[in-house]
């Protein structure tokens, strides 16, 4: 591990030096905290949302923002995720938490499948095999419908107790959503600072060179997308229960570009880039479909095209870069 | 004549070129020895604008050529013949000469698909092979007749030798030195010392993104210190 | 009998609207590694356009050329606009600002068409039925659409596999940094292909109109048909495109007439399928 990317793995923690950045996290984890009391229900289904797009969009930033594989295919196993909890709890009454881990563990071996044909190819390529795989993933759940209820959907996930609480509630949801969202951000830090991590970042700069060190390059990328896949799969089986019933769709394009949209926004290969992603995201959609019920999408769109054009390390990056210009003043 | 003046280049994050200057002048041969990763391809690609440098300054023939794209600094006479040959593997022997055809800085136009033929004759006989049907000493052959399709005044070439059994080294040793009679301008890497050593007019010594040594064949070769320390021969 | 003739009939008909969109995909994508997403909203837009065109004047012909030429010009501009900004490394951005144009072409054409389903009847005299040997009747229209598919294909196949600008656009699939090299300005030449893989698809928006019809969502579905072509055949070639096509016609028309409730299932798991055994799909180079 050279140090340059031991340096530059340390640039990328928070918005300036590390300190700042823990403080940062530190900050927003009490807003997220405090928030609940302050707003009207409607907005905390909202704010769930955002924890689990978040959750969502870390597992692909360690893909895509520290081992530079951008992926069109994580809706695979978010919607696995997904309708395994689904069908193990209802169909087949699973306790929760075995139904939980269950499904996370299926979306997990999905990804270990679908990561030996995905890495057969980098690049713009990686991002149309990953499509492919969500494509065919999708047919598969929209034609399975004994299983999965088809194109109607699947009805009927309760929320499970935890401990003395009943989730049911949105609010005690929303916490057992933010407990995951904090065990997520703990696990990912670990993971990008761990050696491992940091041969995953070493990969993203230049994986001909990590190769030559006697890095085994496709087993590091291998683990990698596995991860990407479990994460997706945290964030399937939260928003099943969350919505309360599971929609093929999930599994489809439109989840995997929205959390892609996410990574690339926020600032992909930073730790806070993901949650300012899928705050924005969510945010902006609700708010502009609000205000511009009839145009918003084309609002929308005309903002990936100004932050592709102006800001293409995404808010965090822009934020940053701003920061340092205005230090210098 | 190619002046680099102080060049810094990165590669995503990594410093890999660190305050770099050389001279080639026109018309002689220079090769840059060095291990594997310290900078060679890179110093190569900073030339022809793969990887432009960050700061410092590239000339030729009094032109500066920094950050130009890579094809307007291709068509200041400037071709390279790249590491792994970098052969179109859809177009035949043929057309990948074909496609690279085009005027000199000075408008002239020495080098043709028929010229390049006799000078390689081997590329003859295999005309209509696809590009990806060919042995490495005709892929690099190939490579090298394509730069020269561009009638360029200076050549780029990547370690020509990689991987070529040494009766190809030979030939292709030969076909250098021929080349140089035309008048043209060469900067090479290389990993073989013998082979540098016998091609170029001026050898400089690379570690770490930095030149380390410089000076004509014959009193590298008398230098134990640095054939030790940086060339491991 | 019938439904067999019916089925193989079909599959050529689809096939040669696939081979349109999924050309010019092909190509973009071999060349410039963009996937670009918004070649769909070229199609639909293209559509949109020839459809008041042909409201207005009535003229057929017109109408396609009109398609055709919108399609184009989009793609000029999303290319010499904002594509061109961007290092050719910088696929992900690329795609990603594609994407954004989908949205807003999504939304623009919503806002000036409607959600409306609107159909085209195709010039007069391509008009009803044509009645073969065997009582088989099928509609004239669609075997204009057979034969304009099958010219264009040989047409693309002999350009880029005889001229001189085939072998440039060949030689930019391999390796697109060594054309720059040899001094020739990728910039033009993606432009071109850019713009002529466009105007295709605007033609195919109108060619296909008496077909599939025009109507919001048009978009997305033909560009993921024609991204699982380019998928199947291989990117950056002809023949690959040609291939891939009929597979998935022939698929798509088959299942739809015996098993209808496998549609989809029979589309994308093949394609996943070959790409497990060839990533680059049947006709693909390299691996």
């Amino acid at each position: 591990m050279s140090t340059s990317t031991r340096v530059a793995a340390k640039n990328r923690m928070g918005i300036g030096s590390l300190a700042t950045g823990t403080y940062a996290m530190l900050g927003v984890l009490v807003l997220f905290v405090i928030l609940p009391h302050f707003i009207p229900g409607y907005y905390v289904g909202v704010l769930t949302r955002v924890i689990i797009f978040a959750i969502f969009a870390i597992g692909l930033n360690l893909l895509m923002g520290y081992t530079g594989l951008p992926s069109l295919g994580q809706g695979a196993y978010f919607g696995t995720g997904a309708f395994g909890v689904g069908v193990m709890t209802v169909t087949y009454n699973v306790p929760h938490p075995i139904g939980m881990v269950g499904a996370v563990v299926i979306a997990g071996l999905m990804a270990a499948v679908y990561g030996l044909v995905a890495l057969r190819a980098r690049g713009a390529y990686f991002l149309l095999i990953t499509m492919a795989l969500t494509l065919s993933t999708w047919a598969i759940a929209f034609t399975w419908r004994s299983l999965t209820g088809g194109e109607d959907g699947f009805p009927g996930v309760t929320r499970p107790g935890f401990l003395p609480w009943s989730l049911t509630s949105e609010v005690n949801y929303y916490y057992f959503t933010l407990f995951f969202l904090v065990a997520a951000v703990v696990a990912f830090v670990l993971i990008v600072r761990s050696p491992f991590g940091l041969a995953l970042q070493g990969i993203r700069e230049n994986e001909q060179r990590m190769r030559s060190l006697g890095y085994n390059t496709w087993l590091y990328m291998y683990i990698a997308f596995i991860m990407a896949g479990v994460f997706g799969g945290v964030a399937g089986v939260l928003n099943a229960y969350s919505v309360g019933a599971i929609s093929p769709e999930w599994t489809n394009i439109l989840p995997s570009a929205e959390v892609l949209l996410m990574v690339i926004l926020g600032g992909p290969g930073t730790i806070i880039g993901p949650l300012v992603g899928a705050g924005a995201i969510i945010g902006a959609s609700e708010i502009l479909n609000i205000h511009f019920p009839e145009r918003w999408i084309m609002f929308l769109g005309g903002g990936y095209i100004v932050f592709m054009l102006f800001a293409r390390d995404g808010m965090v990056g822009l934020v940053r870069r701003l920061l340092r210009r205005w230090s210098k003043r | 004549m190619l002046d680099i003046q102080d060049i810094n280049t990165y590669y995503g994050e990594s410093h890999i070129l660190q305050g770099l200057s050389l001279q080639v002048p026109e018309g002689t041969v220079a090769a840059i020895l060095g291990r594997n990763g310290v900078g060679k391809t890179t110093l190569l690609h900073s030339v022809n604008g793969f990887v432009p440098p960050r700061q410092g300054s590239i000339y030729y023939n009094g032109v500066e050529i920094t950050k130009r794209p890579v094809h307007e600094i291709a068509k200041q006479g400037i071709a390279l013949v790249p590491q792994g040959r970098r052969i179109f593997s859809s177009l035949n022997v043929r057309e990948n000469l074909e496609v690279a055809l085009k005027k000199g800085k000075d408008g002239g136009q020495s080098w043709d698909v028929e010229r390049i033929m006799d000078f390689f004759p081997r590329l003859r006989e295999r005309a209509h092979h696809m590009g990806n049907k060919l042995s490495g000493g005709e892929q690099q052959m190939l490579a090298t007749g394509r730069a020269l399709a561009g009638n360029p005044s200076l050549l780029l070439l990547d370690e020509p030798t990689e991987g070529l059994a040494p009766i190809i080294v030979k030939e292709l040793e030969g076909l250098l030195l021929e080349l140089k009679k035309t008048g043209v301008t060469i900067l090479l890497t290389e990993q073989r010392f013998g082979f540098a050593l016998r091609v170029a007019d001026h050898i400089y010594v690379m570690a770490q993104g930095q030149i380390v040594h410089d000076s004509a064949p014959a009193e590298l070769w008398q230098n134990e210190e640095i054939k030790k320390t940086y060339l491991g021969v | 009998m019938t439904t067999l003739a019916q089925v193989g009939l079909n599959t050529a008909s689809l096939a040669s609207l696939l081979f349109l969109v999924a050309a010019g995909l092909s190509l973009t994508f071999g060349l410039m590694r963009v996937l670009n997403m918004t070649h769909g909203s070229f199609y639909l837009l293209g559509a949109y356009v020839g459809l008041t065109v042909w409201r207005t004047t009535g003229n057929t012909p017109l109408a396609i050329l009109a398609s055709s030429l919108t399609a184009a010009v989009a793609g000029g501009i999303i290319y010499w606009g904002f594509l061109k900004r961007f290092s050719v490394l910088d696929e992900m951005p690329q795609a990603l600002l594609t994407f954004g144009a989908l949205l807003v072409i999504a939304d623009f054409t919503m806002w000036r068409w409607g959600a409306d389903f609107f159909s085209f009847p195709g010039p007069a005299f391509l008009r009803g039925p044509v009645e073969l040997v065997g009582g088989i009747s099928y509609p004239k229209y669609r075997f204009f659409l057979m034969g304009s598919g099958l010219v264009l294909a040989i047409g693309l196949y002999l350009f880029v596999a005889r001229t001189k600008i085939g072998a440039l656009v060949r030689a930019g699939v391999d390796d697109k940094l060594m054309v720059q090299a040899l001094g020739i300005n990728t910039p033009m030449v993606f432009l071109g292909v850019f713009v002529f893989g466009s105007f295709l698809a605007g033609f195919a928006g109108m060619m296909g109109a008496p077909f599939l019809g025009i109507n919001p969502g048009l978009d997305f579905e033909v560009l993921i048909l024609a991204f699982v072509v380019v998928i199947v055949g291989g990117v950056g070639n002809i023949e690959g495109a040609f291939v891939g096509a009929i597979l998935v016609a022939l698929i798509d028309t088959a299942t739809k007439t015996y098993y209808p409730e496998l549609a989809w299932f029979s589309i994308y798991v093949p394609m996943a399928v070959i790409l497990a055994v060839r990533p680059r799909g049947l006709l693909g180079r390299g691996a």
